[in-house]
């Protein structure tokens, strides 16, 4: 298991670097149009063939995968901020305080997520530029990825809160800072990561469902799921098979991050 | 006898007292969604070049008295109680008769889906529990994670190069993540003590997941049941627009598109309520199961 987790690791970095660099390693911008070139099958020029405006699809690949990859795990740490910063402040504030915080937790929590998202999204402004719809699609992510992670972080504040050696270490005057330093935070972190590595697949796969259906990021950007849109004609599929690569790429790395987070993680709804 | 039926239905009301205290709050959330998104403000009508100046300035003012999400959530639970859900700014017809139109697709759907990835999941999950075989439970774990890690969009693409129903890609939308609660479940109340020493006893492994390990397992099973309704709610977006089912999923798609806040919000509100009512349910079975036992 320690050598398939190790290669899963090693995978993920690689596409990470690759994403990362995608400027200097492939030279390009994944704007260029090579009109002479447009629809083209995969060859020595583009190794993954062009689109039909004649842009290499392994320079969007890669563009791609870096809007998808560096943003997902800021908005997995944009949820996990805001769960923990509620879960903390419910369990520190206790008694009727903590019961109706985690009670409206439960009410934010018992609505599809999908939906909320498509709220949100359904009034986003009408003349956004790419950069700012890809900020704000994350955001939103983000923004409603938390409800899960409360009760968790709310439930362990408190074990932590209630426990013997944080009583002993305020009898012995230890200072609030320290306390939150040295006794609250090593012991809220596992639950805090496993909230990270539980969202973190979910945030890539809800982007690739949005950009697949034209509400997530927008063109000429590419995310890994704006890459998938043109499986929306499926019948494309099985006459370009090299059109599936952002979905192998997605999937392979899906799966990666499974394998790395898989001690310790509650996975929710994860469409 | 009389008895049993007068505390089934005080937990009957209390449930249902529970459910309308939610969903006014859950409306209250929908709204303050909206009012929080940075472009409810903009109106299309402020692009169009007919409209001068002034006018523009009024549209932006009237946008902007309505952003309070405690005056919207009150307005619009005002009409929800009057019957009036408004109408359609995409379609220009009212909410009601769009939803009406397309529900019972909708319903088929996420019932077939349900249905369909349940019987896989919870029969995959009992067969790896008699079974005991690290090859079968090895293989149902690799298939389960490499199903979770599509998007349920690309799982409807499948699907349609496959010639299936929307109700296949749901059940392998359900299926995975059914099976992985209901095996855990499963394999928590096998590891019991006393079904151990069952075991060594020589009391055979149907017997025992029959009479031993099912039973403790059920209530955790309806919550797992409960929550796997929530997420066929959610993947019926994707599902009906890549597969073109005309049910409520699609019609929220294209709300969104049309920005037709109205339609968006109902089919939201009405799948939320959908989705606390299968909690609630499974509540109750839960409660009630417990009373049974006491």
């Amino acid at each position: 298991m320690k050598t398939v987790r190790g290669t899963c690791l090693a995978a993920v970095l690689g596409v990470y670097a690759c994403a990362i660099g995608a400027g200097p390693l492939t030279g390009g911008s994944y704007e260029l149009q090579d009109r002479a070139h447009a629809g083209e099958r995969p060859g020595a020029v583009h190794w993954l063939g062009t689109d039909d405006l004649g842009r290499d699809r392994l320079v969007r690949l890669l563009y791609g995968a870096r809007t998808s990859l560096v943003l997902a795990p800021a908005a997995a740490l944009l949820a996990t901020a805001i769960a923990t910063f509620l879960g903390s402040a419910a369990a520190l504030a206790g008694g009727r305080f903590e019961r109706a915080a985690l009670y409206l937790v439960d009410v934010v929590a018992s609505t599809p997520w999908f939906f909320a998202l498509l709220l949100m999204r359904s009034v986003l402004p009408l003349n956004v530029d790419p950069a700012v719809s890809v900020s704000i699609t994350f955001a939103i992510l983000g923004l409603l990825g938390w409800p899960h992670g409360v009760r968790p972080v709310a439930a362990r504040s408190a074990a932590v809160i209630r426990s013997e050696f944080m009583r002993q270490a305020r009898a012995s005057g230890i200072g609030r800072m320290r306390l939150l330093r040295a006794h609250m935070v090593p012991n809220l972190m596992p639950v805090v990561a496993a909230h990270f590595w539980a969202t973190l697949p979910v945030f890539i796969l809800a982007e690739a469902n949005l950009s697949l259906l034209g509400l997530g990021v927008a063109e000429p950007l590419p995310s890994l799921g704006n890459l998938m849109s043109e499986f929306r004609d499926h019948r494309a599929i099985a006459e370009r098979p090299w059109l599936l690569a952002p979905a192998v790429l997605l999937i392979g790395m899906i799966a990666a991050l499974q394998v790395i987070s898989k001690k310790g993680t509650t996975s929710h709804d994860c469409t | 006898m009389r008895r049993t039926l007068w505390t089934l239905a005080k937990v009957v009301c209390r449930t249902a007292a529970r459910l309308a205290l939610r969903l006014p709050l859950i409306a209250l959330f929908a709204c303050t969604l909206l009012s929080l998104a940075p472009g409810f403000d903009s109106d299309e009508r402020r692009l169009d070049l007919r409209f001068s100046a002034s006018s523009v300035a009024a549209l932006h003012h009237a946008q902007k008295a309505s952003r309070n999400p405690l005056v919207m959530c009150a307005g619009y639970l005002k009409g929800l109680a009057r019957g009036d859900l408004g109408e359609s700014t995409t379609f220009g017809a009212p909410v009601l008769g769009l939803v009406r139109e397309r529900w019972a697709t909708t319903g088929r759907s996420v019932l077939g889906g349900l249905g369909g990835g349940w019987i896989l999941a919870a029969g995959s999950a009992v067969l790896v529990m008699l079974l005991r075989s690290p090859a079968a439970s090895g293989g149902a774990a690799a298939l389960t994670t490499a199903l979770i890690c599509i998007p349920s969009a690309l799982l409807g693409v499948i699907v349609m190069l496959l010639d299936g129903l929307v109700e296949a890609a749901l059940a392998a939308v359900i299926f995975p993540r059914v099976y992985q609660y209901t095996s855990r479940v499963l394999a928590q109340a096998a590891a019991a003590p006393h079904v151990r020493s069952a075991e060594a006893a020589g009391v055979t492994r149907w017997r025992l997941f029959w009479f031993a390990c099912l039973p403790p397992a059920f209530p955790e099973l309806l919550a797992v049941a409960a929550a796997s309704v929530s997420m066929a709610l959610a993947s019926v977006v994707p599902l009906e627009v890549i597969c073109d089912s005309p049910g409520l999923g699609q019609l929220a798609w294209k709300a969104t598109l049309g920005r037709d806040v109205p339609l968006l919000l109902f089919v939201t509100l009405a799948m939320t309520a959908a989705a606390n009512l299968a909690s609630a349910v499974a509540d109750l079975g839960t409660e009630a199961l417990a009373r049974s036992r006491s």
